[in-house]
């Protein structure tokens, strides 16, 4: 026998319907799940670190015997690991967060920007002194952080002053000095692969209350995509829009990072990569699950208009981004970014994500 | 009554669920009240679905009422009366007055010349409320001295520096301590820094019977910003600074007025590189000897022991993402710890234990809570 359905039967189902209409948020199921964050870290942050640890080890390979044979020639050599170095740092830059920050590693790899131009001034003076104890052991970890990572590396292989100085002094306090660096850059790198491999990742995917870094899920979700947030800012802010300046005629070509390497271009797809990596790992499927796929689209859209203009532009970008063309190029570039960024922190609420509410803009 | 002020709806679900709330703390109210009236409250400043909220608690940790903001919260105070304030942030042009926390909000505004900067105090017996202000024209620091009952601005005087930002009433209420932070903003170039290169920030002790200075107190690093206080029953000033030179120069940051000597209190090198040059707030607990600082750039809050009130001892760090609001709880060594995540601990400094604290109200965890929070002991 069928029961009637009476509007009094109606009334408590109804009163559900909309009492979990209210109380559910809309945005409950576009969460990034655990299993996300843990490929993220696993398809990305780990991979990542390791490719910079090993090409720093191969650096480090390459400078070993500088000082048995010193020459241009030698120097020439390990110019292409530098800059295979550089991009696998720009890969990784998707996470800066973590084990990076600790005792200032992200400053000692790579102090970049340099506004006060102290790499210079300290890299002059140290060269000057011929200072031993930056030769010893541990002895860069006490210096200044400007000499002790890449940009003080690149000014030793690629300027043509600090090429002939290394090669010239009989000392051979120049190519000990390449040496040192090679070393610390390995020694950092290591222990930030240590660190995520021991604590870390474990850390990341194991939210909980007694967890000494993550007590929420919100706090991982947070974590990631602060880490993205921050790459773009970067890109936009630092990487672009101090080299491009208000117009063409104000470019200041020399504010592209690592121009003396040519390797503006190859950090910036690196960094490009690495977003793309990172928000295919984490962002694609969340929003595919909570069925807002026409989201990714757009995202996705953005990522490939970026990779397209970067396809683009010519190398080396320092001698050509005072030409208008190539100018308003990278300017239409630095604009895909920031529509990456925008539509990114429109979806952020509804993914649950807090942006550092008063980490990035405190008082 | 309990009261949430609803906005425009941006979507059907999100006018919904505001309607939703809404009927939740207008079913919640009659008991709402009873609970504000008879027991303590206390208050946070929260972002949350684009907009700013002053969030007001019973002594139980339940979200009781929501007031709207025009515009980003900062500071609060509570007097002895059950008074509530909240001040906008810098530059800001609007204060939030409550006689209790049920009652009808009266709103105070400055003029142009003089903007607020996020901070504002009640005297001890709750008739004055005083107001952390830059007087554009001067550009010198200000304090602005209000009647608390009517609102009504009665006068002003110095801070005796630039960038005042906290202001807390001195242990036996007969001065007030002002953390003049030395950053000169004008509100044309909005919240740039101006004069970084020549920075003189200073801790201010006034006469509050005349705005008169009595003390001041001045370190050597003159990029240090000195901006928040506390004050425990000893008159000791815990005062947490935030770095304004190079990133990758790393601070103490933490400093401590006591005996009539300002002290840095230095924490092991790995955790003030860790703090990243900025702490958000800073609090003591209800007995004075727990003294805790939080860095949200650092995503930690380090914890202090005065021992006996004179011996400053290290006592314990702790990883928490976006940790900024902290307040005393009701407990010895305990804070309360909010987040710009969404969530809210209660740390115990005895027994070192961390533990979430839930707000009953499904919405709360969506809410990014602002720098500060209003000590629980209070109410």
């Amino acid at each position: 026998m069928v029961k009637k359905c009476t509007s009094s039967h109606l009334i408590p189902i109804i009163f559900a319907a909309l009492t979990w209409f209210i109380i559910i948020p809309s945005h409950a199921n576009l969460l990034v799940s655990n299993n996300e964050v843990k490929a993220w870290v696993d398809q990305y942050v780990l991979p990542s670190y390791k490719n910079l640890h090993q090409a720093n080890l191969h650096l480090q390979t390459h400078a070993g015997g500088l000082c048995d044979a010193k020459s241009l020639h030698q120097l020439d050599k390990m110019q292409p690991h530098f800059s295979k170095a550089l991009e696998a740092m720009a890969y990784s830059q998707a996470i800066d967060g973590g084990p990076m920050q600790d005792e200032l590693r992200n400053f000692q790899l790579y102090f970049w920007p340099d506004r006060n131009n102290l790499v210079n001034k300290q890299l002059a003076k140290l060269i000057d002194e011929s200072n031993l104890q930056v030769l010893q052991e541990l002895g860069l970890e006490h210096a200044s952080v400007a000499l002790a990572g890449y940009p003080a590396l690149e000014r030793l292989l690629f300027e043509p002053y600090y090429r002939q100085t290394v090669i010239q002094d009989q000392e051979k306090f120049g190519c000990y000095y390449i040496v040192t660096i090679t070393n610390n850059l390995v020694r950092i790198t290591a222990a930030i692969n240590e660190d995520w491999s021991a604590k870390w990742r474990a850390q990341l995917v194991g939210p909980s209350v007694s967890n000494s870094r993550f007590k929420k899920p919100a706090d991982q979700v947070s974590f990631i995509f602060s880490n993205i947030d921050v790459l773009l800012t970067k890109i936009i802010t630092k990487k672009l829009a101090k080299p491009l300046a208000s117009k063409v005629t104000k470019a200041k070509p020399k504010r592209l990072e690592s121009w003396r390497s040519s390797n503006s271009l190859i950090m910036l797809k690196a960094n490009a990569r690495g977003l793309t990596d990172s928000l295919n790992i984490t962002l694609k499927p969340a929003l595919i699950r909570a069925g807002e796929t026409p989201h990714w689209h757009q995202i996705s859209n953005h990522l490939s208009l970026i990779q397209q203009k970067l396809d683009q532009l010519p190398r080396p970008l320092v001698t050509h981004l005072s030409e208008p063309q190539h100018w308003l190029a990278v300017n239409a570039l630095q604009e895909q970014f920031i529509q990456l960024q925008a539509k990114l922190r429109e979806l952020y609420p509804r993914l649950n994500v807090h942006l550092g509410f008063n980490a990035y803009d405190g008082d | 009554m309990s009261t949430v002020d609803l906005t425009l709806p941006t979507s059907r679900r999100y006018f919904m669920r505001q309607v939703g709330i809404g009927m939740l703390f207008a079913l919640n109210s009659c008991a709402s009240a009873a609970k504000l009236n008879n027991s303590g409250y206390w208050a946070g400043t929260a972002k949350q679905g684009g907009f700013y909220w002053l969030i007001i608690f019973d002594a139980q940790g339940q979200v009781q009422r929501q007031i709207k903001l025009p515009s980003r919260g900062h500071g609060l105070q509570q007097s002895t009366r059950g008074q509530l304030v909240v001040c906008s942030r810098r530059p800001g042009v609007w204060m939030l007055l409550l006689q209790n926390p049920l009652a009808k909000p009266q709103w105070l505004g400055v003029t142009l010349i003089s903007r607020l900067s996020g901070h504002c105090c009640f005297s001890s017996n709750g008739e004055l409320l005083y107001s952390a202000e830059n007087n554009v024209q001067l550009a010198q620091g200000c304090i602005g001295v209000w009647d608390a009952h009517s609102g009504m601005r009665l006068h002003q005087w110095l801070s005796q520096g630039i960038g005042p930002h906290e202001i807390q009433l001195s242990h036996d209420g007969t001065h007030l301590w002002v953390a003049n932070g030395g950053i000169l903003t004008q509100p044309k170039h909005g919240r740039e820094k101006l004069n970084l290169a020549t920075m003189a920030p200073n801790i201010s002790y006034l006469r509050l019977s005349d705005g008169t200075l009595t003390q001041q107190y001045s370190i050597d690093e003159s990029q240090l910003s000195l901006r928040h206080i506390a004050v425990n029953w000893r008159n000791q000033v815990a005062v947490a600074c935030q770095y304004q030179g190079p990133a990758h120069v790393r601070k103490t940051l933490l400093l401590l007025i006591s005996g009539g000597h300002i002290n840095y209190l230095s924490c092991d090198p790995k955790t003030t590189i860790g703090l990243n040059n900025y702490l958000g707030s800073v609090a003591f607990d209800i007995s004075g000897e727990w003294l805790s600082a939080s860095s949200p750039r650092g995503h930690r809050v380090v914890v202090w022991r005065l021992v006996q009130g004179v011996e400053p001892i290290y006592h314990q760090s702790l990883a928490i993402t976006d940790a900024c609001g902290l307040s005393a709880s009701n407990g010895l060594g305990g804070f309360i710890i909010s987040t710009g995540t969404g969530q809210i601990y209660h740390y115990a400094a005895i027994t070192k234990t961390l533990s979430a604290i839930e707000t009953g109200d499904h919405s709360a965890n969506d809410f990014s809570w602002d720098n500060h929070l209003l000590p629980k002991q209070l109410c």
